[in-house]
């Protein structure tokens, strides 16, 4: 089945720039802006809708402006309804294209997808280790580590001297990961009960042990935040914990959309 | 037993440049062949595997910071100016600096796509 082209604006047949999936008709879209302040229509397919704007410029920069309009759009959507965030930057030369390989083909998977995004939210956690209370905590759990540096002042030659520090470096920089390690696995076994899934945002670091995006029904959001609280509580003289959200499920839609 | 409340510190908008790009350049439905053709201007770096070499360096680093450490003291104070380069908060970026900064293969190393 072919459709004619319409373009969005009534006029020249523009690019079309994708800001999300939605269910059609989900939302009044008459005051909001997206890019530039461009206004926001639907292209529809079926029960599905594409949000997009009208664009022409050959050149689409990840200014703040735009990661920020994008967002914006895609959070607006979030809060009417499932809304499947498309990824920044995602333009199609015109409306045809856009039903013809995306929606047309992709319908039904689309369709998957925002019926399981229904009730559901993000939640991100970061936790922060307070300043020396790492490389503190494994100093002292570590009989080797105490017994290489107190050794290393009496070594006999810088070489040897070298080697050891070497050594010494090893063992700390591996206890802080197991530290790390432990210390993520607390927090998320302590949420465990109250998300659907969860996902790394950030490798860890020295001083972040966890950076995680968590798939929560939104009908738990505060089990999730209480225990979550409970968890802080017990570690706030370690740790610091910040929670971000609700959020449209930008870490959950990582399926690509083919074309073939 | 209820917790003390106010533990957690809650963002529920990210407000910086810094979470904004990180929240979203990267997430999202892909749309193939249309994110290439379009997203024109941005250089998102795509990196699958996360690979941080450790050296001698680093390891010497891990070993300062350690020594450095005065185990009599039960208090931080006179420990932060040693162990910031690596234990600062709030500096993103940095501590993943103090483990790739010392080495040049690191540094060229594919690191996190989120840094910076």
């Amino acid at each position: 089945m072919t459709t004619r082209p319409v373009s969005v604006d009534g006029g020249l047949a523009s690019r079309l720039y994708v800001y999300a999936i939605v269910p059609v008709a989900a939302m009044d879209l008459s005051e909001m802006e997206g890019l530039a302040g461009r206004a926001v229509h639907e292209v529809r397919q079926g029960p599905l809708a594409a949000l997009v704007s009208a664009i022409e410029e050959e050149r689409l920069r990840p200014t703040r402006a735009n990661l920020s309009a994008h967002q914006q759009v895609v959070s607006s959507a979030h809060s009417r309804g499932p809304a499947l965030p498309v990824r920044f930057g995602t333009v199609f030369p015109d409306e045809e294209t856009l039903r013809v390989d995306l929606l047309a083909p992709e319908q039904l998977r689309l369709e998957a997808m925002l019926a399981d995004f229904e009730g559901k939210d993000e939640f991100r956690v970061k936790c922060r280790y307070l300043p020396d209370v790492a490389i503190r905590e494994v100093v002292e759990r570590s009989p080797s580590i105490r017994k290489l540096r107190a050794r290393a002042d009496n070594a006999a030659s810088p070489a040897t001297r070298q080697a050891q520090q070497v050594r010494l470096g090893e063992i700390v920089m591996l206890e802080l990961e197991r530290l790390r390690e432990r210390d993520a696995a607390t927090v998320v076994d302590g949420l465990a009960p109250h998300i659907l899934s969860w996902e790394p945002i950030d490798d860890p670091s020295d001083d972040v042990p966890l950076h995680a995006a968590f798939l929560v029904d939104r009908r738990r959001t505060r089990d999730l935040e209480s225990a979550l609280e409970e968890i802080a509580s017990r570690q706030k003289d370690r740790m610091q914990v910040e929670l971000i959200g609700p959020l449209p499920l930008w870490d959950f839609s990582h399926v690509s959309a083919g074309v073939a | 037993m209820p917790a003390a409340a106010g533990s957690v510190s809650r963002a529920p908008r990210p407000s910086s440049l810094a979470d904004v790009l990180d929240l979203i350049l990267d997430k999202g439905l892909v749309i193939d062949a249309y994110v290439r053709v379009s997203a024109l201007g941005i250089e998102v770096l795509t990196i699958d595997a996360r690979i941080v070499i450790a050296s001698v360096d680093t390891y010497l680093h891990y070993a300062e910071a350690v020594n450095r450490l005065d185990l009599t003291q039960t208090e931080t104070q006179g420990i932060q100016g040693l162990t910031n380069d690596m234990m600062q908060s709030g500096a993103r970026g940095k501590v993943k600096g103090a483990i790739e900064g010392g080495v040049e293969a690191v540094k060229e190393t594919v690191g996190s796509r989120r840094d910076k």
